[in-house]
């Protein structure tokens, strides 16, 4: 008899080209970057190829799991794509992909536009979905190439972001599996990380893409990636403490219970300042951001996975995973892990 | 906390020694402060002083003074 709702998979997928420390510095002499891998845990990242979209990445990491004897793609009957880098303005991402990983004509399939929290918004919907019978198994495809939004002279944001993707698959399970959630959005941190240019609101043009270089020596224009590191850093030391703290006692867990705390994985000074102020131990705080960097709305979901191969994550164990910063948008939630394959 | 006090905070954020620093100190002449140095002093402020730091004021400062006579305004610290 099944009694919850719970992740019964997770696949990811890593581009192949890396960049790494070494090479960042070469072509940027004026960068501290030992100083930077100090801070950051960052030694390098996984960087799309030309061409190679979030919907190809998404694609890879759902085949993956997917191609696993225990699932059958015609058992899917949801697909949630979370992305903010599209191929398009329309159609949305989700159709695509239905009919690439070849999924039933059954099947829902919407995108959501999310960064950081996406993962784990996405964990909430597939679990509504399935909690009123509107879908018995939702794959949950989160993929971005936010290094296509960056100028190669950013350093605030090129030294941390990685290209990848994950797919999850939701589902019911004999055990509570996933539990229970907090959201919350402050949209006036809007500016703080953000590609002003590009959509509808300011098309791209030559003014758009007028370079400018900052007093910190960063160059972008409007059509690049921008980061107000100070203000996302004080927004989620604000914000991820009071949103541990309501969730856990949603939960009725307490932290010395929970063995495991996967954040989104935005760097290694922001994941250790954050368990500081909770007061969690630091080998109970997942921090996978050496190889990778900070792979947005994936960074969750490869944490996870590559938790349960190194064999940190272990069936049993009491977890508490934090989506939280681009929008302002957050969201978290308890789950006890039972995925095994 | 003091003024010396935090001042003493500030030069173990940025990795500098005690007393090297002064409330007219910019980034300009402080090496170590640079984008993840000026994350450090805000991760002060919210350790050491635990003062709100969402608040706009207290991450956008141009210098030592001016983040000092700031958080002097709001009595987190003692002139």
């Amino acid at each position: 008899m099944t009694v919850g709702v719970g992740i019964l998979g997770i696949s990811y997928y890593l581009p192949q080209r890396v960049e790494t420390n070494e090479h960042l510095q070469r072509q940027n002499p004026d960068w501290r970057m030992e100083d930077l891998y100090e801070k950051s845990g960052i030694a390098a990242r996984h960087i799309a190829a030309d061409g190679e979209t979030a919907s190809d990445m998404g694609y890879a990491a759902a085949t993956r799991l997917l191609e696993r004897p225990t699932f059958t793609p015609q058992d899917v009957d949801y697909l949630i794509f979370c992305t903010q880098s599209p191929d398009h303005f329309l159609p949305s991402g989700a159709c695509a992909l239905q009919n690439r990983l070849g999924l039933g004509r059954h099947v829902g399939a919407l995108d959501v536009n999310l960064g950081c929290s996406g993962f784990v918004y996405g964990l909430q919907l597939a679990k509504a979905l399935i909690g009123v019978d509107f879908a018995d198994q939702v794959l949950v495809i989160t993929a971005d190439t936010y290094s296509k939004y960056i100028h190669p002279r950013d350093r605030t944001v090129r030294t941390l972001f990685g290209d990848g993707a994950a797919a999850t698959l939701v589902g019911r399970t004999n055990q509570s599996g996933i539990g229970q959630f907090v959201v919350g959005t402050n949209g006036g941190g809007a500016g703080d990380l953000i590609v002003p240019g590009g959509g509808l609101r300011t098309p791209r043009s030559a003014e758009t893409a007028r370079e400018a270089t900052d007093p910190a020596g960063c160059t972008r224009s409007a059509d690049n990636l921008f980061m107000d590191g100070p203000a996302i850093f004080a927004f989620a030391i604000t914000t991820v403490p009071r949103v541990v703290k309501t969730l856990l006692a949603k939960a009725k867990w307490s932290t010395d219970e929970i063995d495991r705390f996967v954040y989104h994985q935005a760097n290694q000074y922001m994941l250790q300042h954050l368990a500081k102020r909770s007061k969690i131990p630091p080998e109970k705080m997942v921090i996978d951001v050496k190889t990778i960097g900070n792979t947005v709305s994936a960074s969750i979901p490869i944490a996870l996975q590559r938790g349960v191969e190194s064999g940190t994550i272990h069936p049993g164990h009491k977890l508490l995973l934090v989506g939280f910063g681009v929008g302002y948008s957050w969201a978290a939630c308890n789950v006890t892990w039972e995925a095994t394959s | 906390m003091k003024v010396e006090g935090f001042l003493d905070v500030l030069c173990d954020a940025l990795g500098k020694e005690p007393g090297t620093l002064t409330c007219d100190d910019t980034p300009t002449t402080v090496e170590e402060w640079d984008s993840v140095g000026h994350l450090s002093i805000i991760a002060s402020l919210d350790e050491e002083l635990g003062v709100p730091v969402d608040n706009e004021g207290l991450r956008k400062f141009a210098s030592i003074g001016e983040l000092v006579d700031r958080l002097v305004a709001r009595n987190a610290l003692e002139k």
